[in-house]
């Protein structure tokens, strides 16, 4: 498997009128062919700052990019001009958003958003556009005959499928999911998920997927990169993450799941919040949180340490385990 | 949708006839004597009196509106007092001025209103956005005849560009005429537009929808007019519709600045000669062409938001 996408060292920094909030402090992850990479944290954890920053969408003003590369099929999005980045906008990557309900366009019909999408990247007709947005519509589930409808007509999972339609018309090699079945009940997000891997696995696209849910991850991905008060503490292969996690914030996440074997009265959760994006803790930013903190946590960042098979931890605590000791 | 634009065209009848009643019945409480306006001080008791009854001036008030009515229907306001004209021909003389007058205002408000305002949004709180907020705000503080006199001032007196008043008989004179009235009742209009247009750009920039449609890799101009603007239309139009609505009635004082043979001039003309029904005569014209403005502007929704007509067909 080729690596698609190469994020190094990414900042993304937000400058407000109170403060600068520090969304991204140097991210590095990586994407290969074909592979789903599941990207977990909590909410402010900077997930969604990421996937628009790969998107070259960081609002500007106030977002800045202050370091890093973004390196897509060895192209580096983060200097590409307008019209560059746009041919990759669509064509190579797209993106479903968090929200079906606000992620269309409500005075355009569904079918002409999607055979935007493929006006843009491809010199067909209007026609032809038309027919290969009627059958994204029919792969995604939903009858061409609604072609001429609008937004408003289709039910919250209906419209996720046409946000995916769009998203998946021009065959790109990466799909940036954020979020995408938070807005949505419980058994339309089984739908749209079972939807969603079996059309990534016909058309071998790499996928992103941006969630909070544990559940989703171990369901859907094959690697998982944890993310925290931006920078990516633990990665790893779902296994590794899941059966062999080493860094306290993900033990503290995954024992925050509610058993269904134990009769428990309380669940359980990580002391404490989210450290605050415009003052970050010096050193170790869940240091404050950590049961396992040790004096150097507080005034020291720890970096990345590499473990077996490719899973990597950002704790002193695997100093000494880590290959490179 | 059109058993929709039936009811909004019916639904006029009542809302014209109360606004003439209501018009009717202020009216009648001025302390104006029609009789004593027409024969002015020749008039003996008896020959006033026997004018009333000419008028129909001695019947109550609600026959005289009945009957007023009645004859609004043939088309028939009446005569004027002063100079004994047909009221209807009068207005209808003055009417397409005022129209050329509301009509260029309102386009030179368009043209300049909508892309300033769709530049500003786009460029918030640059130095281009902060120099269109500051301007706007002072075309719609400024009032229409001291801009239409600064006007005056600058083009006709001092430079001698352009006619100071009265409208010209060809069209290139007309043309000529109209530069100065038109862009100071445009003043206004156009500080609206912007600033409406600047905020409900604003709204819809944030929309998640602007961001799926960018990560499309549409262009940048796309964006913007495809699926922003057409998003932030509704109360533009709106916006548009009201000042068309208010400026069909006739820019009063500008037309009086400019001595433009419109039916705002023609308003005042007949309130200083207490001329009783030619100012209702105009009253009814104006909220006619209001209201019609309004049913336009209301039946444009529909085509502008899909939302909206759903909810019509029901």
């Amino acid at each position: 498997m080729g690596t698609l996408l190469e994020i190094k060292d990414l900042v993304i920094h937000f400058e407000m009128d109170d403060g600068v909030v520090h969304a991204l402090n140097g991210v590095d992850l990586t994407i290969h062919e074909g592979e789903t990479l599941g990207l977990v944290g909590e909410t402010g954890a900077g997930k969604t700052t990421l996937a628009k920053g790969i998107m070259g969408l960081t609002p500007r003003p106030p977002g800045k990019i202050k370091s890093g590369e973004i390196l897509y099929e060895d192209r580096n999005l983060l200097t590409l001009n307008d019209q560059e980045i746009r041919e990759i906008r669509g064509r190579h990557i797209s993106m479903i958003f968090q929200d079906p309900m606000t992620s269309l366009n409500p005075v355009m019909t569904v079918g002409d958003q999607i055979a935007e999408v493929i006006e843009t990247h491809d010199r067909i007709s209007k026609q032809d556009a038309r027919r290969k947005a009627e059958e994204m519509m029919e792969m995604v589930g939903i009858s061409c005959e609604r072609y001429p409808e609008y937004a408003h007509q289709f039910s919250g999972g209906m419209k996720q499928r046409i946000v995916i339609a769009i998203a998946l018309a021009c065959n790109p090699k990466l799909l940036i999911a954020d979020e995408p079945t938070t807005a949505l009940d419980v058994t339309i997000q089984a739908q749209v998920l079972e939807m969603m891997s079996r059309l990534k696995s016909t058309r071998n696209t790499a996928m992103l997927l941006i969630t909070h849910d544990l559940g989703i991850v171990a369901q859907n991905c094959d690697h998982v990169a944890i993310l925290y008060a931006g920078k990516v503490i633990e990665y790893g292969t779902v296994r590794q993450v899941f059966k062999q996690h080493l860094h306290p914030y993900t033990k503290g996440l995954l024992g925050s799941i509610p058993s269904l074997i134990e009769d428990v009265e309380r669940l359980t959760s990580i002391e404490g919040l989210m450290p605050d994006p415009v003052n970050l803790p010096q050193g170790c930013a869940f240091s404050p949180r950590c049961a396992h903190a040790m004096e150097r946590c507080f005034c020291e960042a720890p970096p990345l340490y590499l473990m077996e098979d490719g899973h990597s931890v950002r704790c002193f605590l695997c100093e000494h385990s880590s290959k490179e000791a | 949708m059109y058993r929709y634009i039936l009811k909004r065209v019916l639904l006029l009848i009542p809302v014209l006839l109360s606004v003439i009643f209501v018009v009717f019945f202020i009216m009648s409480l001025t302390p104006t004597d029609a009789a004593e306006v027409i024969l002015g001080n020749d008039g003996t008791p008896e020959s006033l009196a026997r004018l009333r009854q000419e008028l129909g001036l001695d019947k109550p008030l609600l026959v005289q509106y009945v009957n007023y009515v009645r004859n609004l229907l043939k088309g028939d306001m009446g005569t004027s007092y002063r100079s004994g004209l047909s009221i209807s021909e009068q207005i209808f003389d003055k009417l397409p001025n005022t129209m050329i007058l509301a009509c260029s205002a309102v386009l030179i408000a368009v043209l300049i209103g909508i892309p300033a305002g769709i530049i500003s949004a786009k460029k918030q709180y640059t130095a281009f956005d902060n120099t269109v907020t500051f301007v706007a705000l002072i075309g719609a503080a400024v009032p229409g005849f001291w801009m239409g006199l600064m006007g005056v001032l600058l083009f006709s007196v001092k430079l001698g560009w352009l006619p100071a008043a009265r409208m010209g008989k060809t069209l290139p004179l007309l043309l000529k005429s109209l530069i100065l009235p038109a862009f100071t009742v445009s003043t206004n209009t156009c500080a609206m537009i912007t600033r409406q247009t600047r905020s409900s750009m604003l709204e819809v920039i944030k929309q998640d929808y602007i961001d799926t449609a960018r990560s499309k890799g549409v262009k940048e101009s796309v964006v913007t007019f495809r699926h922003m603007l057409s998003n932030a239309l509704i109360p533009i139009i709106t916006v548009i519709g009201l000042q068309i609505g208010v400026l069909l009635g006739g820019s009063v004082i500008t037309e009086n600045v400019f001595a433009w043979p419109g039916i705002g001039k023609y308003v005042v003309d007949s309130i200083t000669n207490r001329d009783t029904p030619a100012v209702l005569g105009c009253v009814v014209v104006i909220s006619v062409l209001f209201s019609l403005a309004n049913l336009c502007v209301d039946l444009l929704y529909a085509f502008v938001d899909p939302r909206i007509k759903s909810q019509y067909s029901k």
